[in-house]
């Protein structure tokens, strides 16, 4: 059975729309201000091609941002993705950066064997 | 509220309760208490097994889900995880403590619906036959100088079906990020399975594998939770390190979106995506198998038909609606077992790691195609199957030799 899952859209910020995952949503919603999530934002593609010595701009901001907030944070250049772990103060902070297309919880689930 | 296909489909799913934030959700007792609203784990599949008179949930599994399964509560966020029934939900969401509750997705590998001890008793697998690999390999074509994508559950790199076939094996932490070290091992069965059929080569004269000279970058993405970021982790590495092909017998029940938008990515960068459809039957499949754009793999048996847990799905969208593209061998596979020896699988998991060996072979023969050439020539040269709706088995079982005569 197909399931549907109605993305909700976070702002018109700058102009754009992103997507945010419900169950992202719902945790920054619930949890207390210095509560841990651990989330994955995905960035506007800037292909692969970019990626070189030089950082991209969604990394150098992500990097600039944890100057100044407890981001745990690992960027993947190729995919143009982000892995942090941070609360959920930090995250929307995250969130409202130039560049986010969509955002998701980083599975709290555990594998089952 | 998201339903989870799971529920719907298999009696029980992940449940996430969210816990009430006003002080009326919190503290240990209230844990407990949530806690024992989710049925005892063992007594839920074991009464599903009953219930189903169904092989799909293995005595061994039943065993092992009593220790691993039970709910835990992860008190920083508010939420109780862990496994439930619809009574098991109801009686959730009607705990004082539980503002909400929902079934969650999981990701994980896609189960085999029956595992077997097995010896090999011929020189060829009815796989390797079927699809007529011998034919591409008399014609020097054995997957050499291609990687291939390998995320799953791990391999085991001693076996002598892999002696070789590894170019690298990884593990990532809760951020994606590739531990320092990490040496090949399975961390259950079903890596080592579909290793070997994407590459394996010959032991005492007797082949599993499709591609033996073909390399894997093989990676354990699917234990220890933060899963996303660890699927993350490693399509990075094999994006940077220019691999082709990434084979992925893993997914989320129904569909599920999180990872729609990186897939995208990765058929942007001209990696063929081979993914599993799943194994919960006609009307049902797996994210990402089930996006547009992927090459989704569903199992057939070796009288060409399609196995009845094998996932088939249409998609009210303009592109790719109809799920899966094609189907391989998935019945009665043989492949390696971790410790040595072989064993049987039943499952789209084991048709897909056909397909991968099989772009393998392609590609070192035409390393220029694009990951759409290679789909586009598979979809074109299947064998038609019969006696069944189209949308069971999409193109058909794909044939190598021809889809490379298109190429």
């Amino acid at each position: 059975m197909r399931k549907k899952r109605a993305k909700r859209v976070v702002g018109p910020a700058g102009g754009r729309r992103r997507k945010i995952d419900p169950r992202l949503q719902q945790a920054l919603s619930r949890a207390a201000a210095d509560a841990t999530i651990d989330a994955v934002i995905m960035f506007r593609d800037q292909g692969k091609g970019a990626v070189g010595t030089k950082k991209s701009g969604p990394e150098k901001a992500v990097e600039q941002l944890a100057r100044t907030e407890p981001i745990e944070y690992n960027f993947f250049p190729n995919l143009g993705a982000v892995a942090v772990r941070t609360n959920s103060r930090a995250l929307k902070k995250l969130l409202d950066l130039p560049d986010v297309t969509t955002a998701t919880v980083n599975e709290l689930s555990r594998e089952s064997p | 509220m998201a339903q989870s296909g799971s529920l719907s489909v298999s009696g029980y799913s992940l449940v996430l309760a969210f816990h009430r934030t006003d002080g009326v959700g919190g503290g240990a007792a209230v844990a407990t208490s949530v806690k024992a609203c989710f049925p005892n784990p063992a007594k839920l599949f074991m009464d599903l097994r009953t219930a189903r008179a169904t092989k799909a949930v293995s005595a061994s599994y039943v065993k092992r889900a009593a220790a691993a399964d039970a709910p835990i509560t992860y008190p920083n966020l508010g939420i109780t995880l862990g496994y439930a029934d619809a009574g098991g939900l109801k009686r959730i969401k009607s705990h004082p403590g539980i503002a909400a509750a929902y079934p969650a997705p999981l990701l994980q590998h896609i189960r085999p619906v029956r595992v077997a001890a097995a010896k090999l008793t011929q020189k060829y697998t009815w796989g390797l036959k079927r699809l007529n690999v011998p034919k591409l390999w008399a014609q020097g074509l054995t997957g050499n100088g291609v990687l291939v994508g390998h995320l799953d559950t791990g391999m085991d790199g001693k076996h002598p079906a892999l002696k070789g076939r590894i170019e690298d094996f990884a593990e990532w932490d809760f951020l994606g990020r590739k531990k320092p070290t990490a040496s090949p091992h399975d961390s259950a069965d079903h890596g080592t399975h579909t290793a070997a059929t994407i590459c394996g080569v010959a032991v005492k004269g007797q082949h599993v594998g499709v591609a033996p000279g073909a390399k894997l970058l093989s990676g354990l993405v699917i234990e220890g939770g933060n899963t996303t970021a660890r699927i993350l982790g490693g399509l990075e590495w094999l994006v940077a390190n220019d691999v082709r092909i990434v084979s992925m017998s893993l997914g989320y029940p129904g569909y599920e979106p999180v990872f729609l938008e990186l897939v995208k990515r990765l058929i942007s960068r001209n990696m063929l995506p081979v993914f599993a459809i799943g194994n919960e039957g006609p009307n049902t499949s797996r994210s990402p198998g089930n996006y547009p754009g992927t090459l989704a793999i569903g199992a057939v048996d070796d009288s060409d038909h399609t196995a009845a847990f094998s996932g088939s799905q249409h998609f009210k969208r303009k592109g790719d609606p109809d799920k899966p593209d094609v189907v391989a061998p998935g019945v009665d596979v043989i492949s390696a077992k971790p410790g040595g020896g072989y064993q049987s699988m039943d499952g789209t998991s084991m048709a897909t790691p056909h397909m991968a060996g099989a772009a393998a072979l392609l590609l070192e023969a035409k390393p220029q195609a694009t990951a759409q050439q290679l789909m586009d020539a598979f979809e074109k040269s299947c064998d038609a199957i019969t006696g069944e709706p189209a949308l069971r088995h999409g193109a058909g079982l794909i044939q190598p030799e021809r889809a490379l005569a298109l190429l």
